[in-house]
């Protein structure tokens, strides 16, 4: 006997955007502000942000051209914190290329959580996964990445060059179950 | 050695893929789409963009065309090249695929390549028992990353330098039938 479970009588339904102080929207081509206020916090090799507002907008239309991209804001008491986006969408593959900002990474796991969710929420994606670099900087980002239920699948040695030689890059992976499993442990209203 | 050159081992010789090659090239290529193996091909790869161009395998006893090898550069990653190679299964034979792969790793880094990155399905076993036979130790796994034959695989992710390649070189030419002897340069076409 097994039975399916109906989205009407669950938070399945819902697309959720708000959680608390927290909130995610679209990035729209306007949002070049919010994107400039953050490059101080991410290091170059995690994503290099546009520097322009005209480079912002064809990268905000280059986004828009390809597959699962959903570029988004993430918010604390309508304050941008931080932006979410994916790249390398394999649609075979049903997996995708996580990129992930904050301006303080160390209390990005609601935000990140809510955006994660809404990918899994809004695409068949099975798996998303990211890099990033071993540097000091950047590895803020990767334990954020890791509080909302990346698992650590190893590194690219060497393969991130620096003015120090070069360096690994750490190799994180979080699949759609596993992040209903996290949900279920710290945020059951995200669970899908 | 010029990139457009062919290279002759002991049991094959790599061409580049020309008018003269070319329906064997696309032969071999139409059965490498149905072979669930290459699923493996990598996302984060740019064909567009290479260490030097794809080359048809031919075995030296018979001349038939038994594979293809190819590259790109690896996306986000500056001098990283991911090397791409198929042998038809019904006509490999051993050491076939590995002294192919060697010699086309050696072209990767002559054009200027600084790692040479791979990506192995995990029931690929023939390639798997190839890296560990050359002393390739495995660097990442990324879990479920490729939807082939009917459910999701883990890829298993490798890459050396030359200095590392040096020493598999080494290892793998004592194996070889000539000795130490490295490939050979034979001119730009295959004689009929």
């Amino acid at each position: 006997m097994w039975s399916v479970r109906d989205p009407h009588e669950s938070n399945a339904s819902a697309g959720i955007l708000e959680l608390g102080d927290f909130s995610i929207r679209a990035l729209g081509a306007e949002d070049f502000g919010l994107v400039r206020a953050l490059q101080p916090s991410t290091p170059a090799d995690i994503f290099e942000l546009p520097e322009s507002d005209h480079a912002f907008r064809a990268f905000i239309a280059d986004l828009g051209a390809k597959p699962w991209s959903l570029p988004f804001v993430c918010l604390r008491a309508a304050v941008p914190i931080g932006v979410c986006f994916m790249s390398v969408a394999q649609l075979k593959n049903l997996n995708a290329y996580l990129v992930a900002v904050f301006s303080d990474p160390a209390d990005a796991a609601v935000p990140l959580a809510l955006y994660i969710r809404h990918a899994f929420w809004s695409f068949p994606l099975h798996r998303l996964y990211a890099h990033v670099p071993a540097f000091a900087a950047a590895i803020a980002h990767a334990e954020a990445l890791a509080r909302v239920g990346f698992k650590h699948e190893g590194v690219l040695a060497a393969h991130v060059p620096s003015h120090d030689g070069p360096q690994d890059a750490i190799v994180l992976g979080l699949l759609r179950e596993e992040f209903n499993v996290w949900c279920a442990q710290n945020q059951p209203a995200l669970a899908l | 050695m010029s990139q457009t050159q062919s290279v002759a081992g002991n049991w094959v010789t790599l061409e580049p893929l020309s008018e003269d090659n070319r329906l064997e090239a696309s032969r071999i290529d139409a059965l490498r789409q149905r072979t669930p193996n290459l699923g493996g091909a990598p996302g984060r790869r740019d064909f567009a963009r290479s260490f030097g161009p794809a080359m048809l395998i031919r075995a030296n006893a018979g001349g038939a065309a038994v594979g293809l090898v190819e590259n790109g550069h690896m996306i986000g990653y500056p001098g990283v090249a991911v090397v791409l190679i198929f042998v038809d299964p019904s006509l490999a034979r051993p050491g076939i695929a590995m002294e192919a792969f060697a010699m086309y790793v050696a072209r990767m880094f002559e054009a200027g390549a600084r790692l040479v990155h791979l990506e192995v399905l995990a029931f690929n076993r023939p390639v798997l028992r190839m890296l560990a036979r050359i002393g390739v130790a495995e660097q990442a796994r990324l879990r479920d990353q490729v939807y082939a034959a009917g459910r999701f695989w883990d890829v298993l992710v490798f890459a050396f330098d030359a200095d590392q390649y040096r020493q598999i070189w080494t290892r793998y030419a004592r194996m070889l039938p000539g000795g130490d002897r490295g490939p050979a340069a034979i001119g730009a076409r295959r004689k009929p």
